[in-house]
């Protein structure tokens, strides 16, 4: 679980990048917020490089 | 009114944009109960394309131009090298390839109001949430707010874009690595300096590793100045964000423009799905991964595909059969016309994210000073050959 990104949600722009990226298909998009099901997320980390305005980040990587 | 009992249609479209809103009007023309679905709460919005579709685009979907979504007409495309050589591409050599920049948002309304028109019931605020098939027709469950219906559909066609999860819950394989997906942003400007004949394509690693910035302009000082950018290539988050603004800052023409819009988008830049019909299901668009792997557009090959799957459809609807096997003419229809192009393209997109700025140069140069007759391979190794032959052997492979 502690692999699921961080989501800002203010910063996000609803694109969307990240829920086709997700090679897993773990990220959805519903009433306009992005949703982590976090049972089947690897931690590949691909929806934070696909994200064009920085709004994912892994965990711990802002708190550090 | 709608019940909580099943509704029985004929055709269920997931997503209202061009490929479901052209497959809906065509499937409803034909005569048959279609429904089709938006998750968002407006058609279009938010838009995520740069806003260029060419010419012949309209006369193939037989869409009327209206000043309601055409902000401007080009006459070509100009590419500038690292280098800021320009190599322009005019009317006689672009031809109905450029067009005009629009109101993406506006022209995907147009396209949900002829399908409504022709009949199809449209649902918005609905999202697709189960897909089960049980043989003769699919079974999707469809929320609204609070609310969830469920539909019998005895066909659907997956249009729900990049992020589709249609064709995955149908067990087609659509997963696709970095190196195959572009992330983009783009800012509508406006205040700024614009060539307002030409859209502007700005390629090298000096503006972006492994993509290219584009000024689309849209009349009046204002145009969308975006950025695409392979992901492969993305090395600390937001990095397309700072590329954009880096430009902008370094570029007079428009360091002094204000940002009126702000959008972004992930575009696939992979080869079709291998698949694009299933039993009692039809992919197309971006679902079905139809954009341009070279260029990043996707609204011509999204219509063509949604105008041969309305054709498919229908003629399975009346043999009465919707199995994988009857709609299986789609998948020639719509490859015989755009396959062949997407492959070339894809493997210039793979050589592209491997040359150099330098090469990038001789090869513009090259061709900025030949004079061109079209573009064609054999136009493009004629103008190498004359001037940096040495270059030829680089891009083996490519042309």
């Amino acid at each position: 679980m502690s692999s699921i990104p961080s989501w800002d949600e203010i910063g996000c722009i609803r694109c969307v990048a990240c829920v086709g990226s997700c090679p897993v298909g773990s990220i959805r998009f519903s009433n306009n917020r992005i949703i982590f099901l976090g049972e089947t997320c690897t931690g590949c980390g691909l929806c934070v490089r696909i994200c064009p305005v920085g709004a994912l980040s892994r965990k711990g990587d802002d708190d550090e | 009114m709608m019940m909580n009992d099943a509704l029985e249609i004929d055709c269920l479209v997931i997503g209202a944009g061009p490929a479901g809103s052209i497959t809906a009007r065509e499937v409803a023309r034909g005569g048959w109960k279609v429904l089709m679905v938006e998750k968002r709460p407006e058609i279009g919005v938010p838009v995520r394309c740069g806003e260029g579709i060419s010419k012949e685009l309209l006369d193939l979907i037989g869409l009327e131009r209206a000043p309601s979504f055409v902000s401007a007409e080009m006459d070509g495309a100009k590419i500038i090298s690292p280098g800021g050589t320009v190599l322009t591409l005019g009317p006689e050599i672009a031809g109905p390839e450029v067009g005009f920049v629009i109101e993406r948002e506006m022209f995907d309304q147009e396209l949900a109001k002829m399908a409504a028109r022709a009949g199809a019931e449209i649902w918005m605020r609905a999202e697709a949430i189960s897909y089960e098939d049980v043989g003769d027709h699919v079974v999707v469950k469809i929320k609204i707010l609070s609310e969830t219906f469920t539909v019998r559909a005895r066909v659907v066609v997956a249009a729900d874009g990049f992020e589709s999860l249609v064709a995955r819950w149908a067990g087609i394989e659509t997963k696709i690595g970095p190196r195959d997906i572009d992330t983009c942003i783009q800012y509508e400007m406006v205040g700024i300096e614009t060539d307002d004949r030409f859209t502007e394509f700005f390629v090298g690693r000096k503006y972006v590793p492994g993509g290219y910035i584009w000024c689309f302009p849209k009349g009046h000082g204002i145009a969308n100045l975006g950025l695409g950018m392979n992901a492969s290539m993305v090395k600390e988050p937001g990095e397309p964000r700072s590329y954009l603004d880096d430009f902008i800052r370094k570029n007079p023409r428009f360091s002094k423009g204000k940002i009126t819009e702000i959008n972004g988008g992930g575009v696939s830049v992979s080869l079709p799905l291998e698949e694009t019909v299933a039993d009692h299901l039809v992919i197309v668009g971006d679902a079905a991964r139809m954009i341009d792997p070279l260029t990043g557009g996707g609204v011509y090959n999204a219509c063509y595909a949604a105008l041969q799957a309305g054709k498919t459809i229908c003629e399975a609807l009346e043999k009465d059969d919707t199995s994988k096997a009857s709609l299986g003419p789609y998948e020639r229809r719509w490859r015989d016309r755009l396959e062949m192009e997407m492959v070339r393209n894809y493997l210039a997109k793979e050589k592209l994210l491997e040359v150099s700025d330098e090469t990038l140069e001789k090869v513009l140069s090259a061709i900025a000073e030949y004079d061109m007759k079209e573009i064609s391979t054999e136009e493009l190794l004629k103008a190498l050959a004359s001037k940096y032959p040495e270059v030829l052997k680089e891009l083996a492979g490519l042309m």
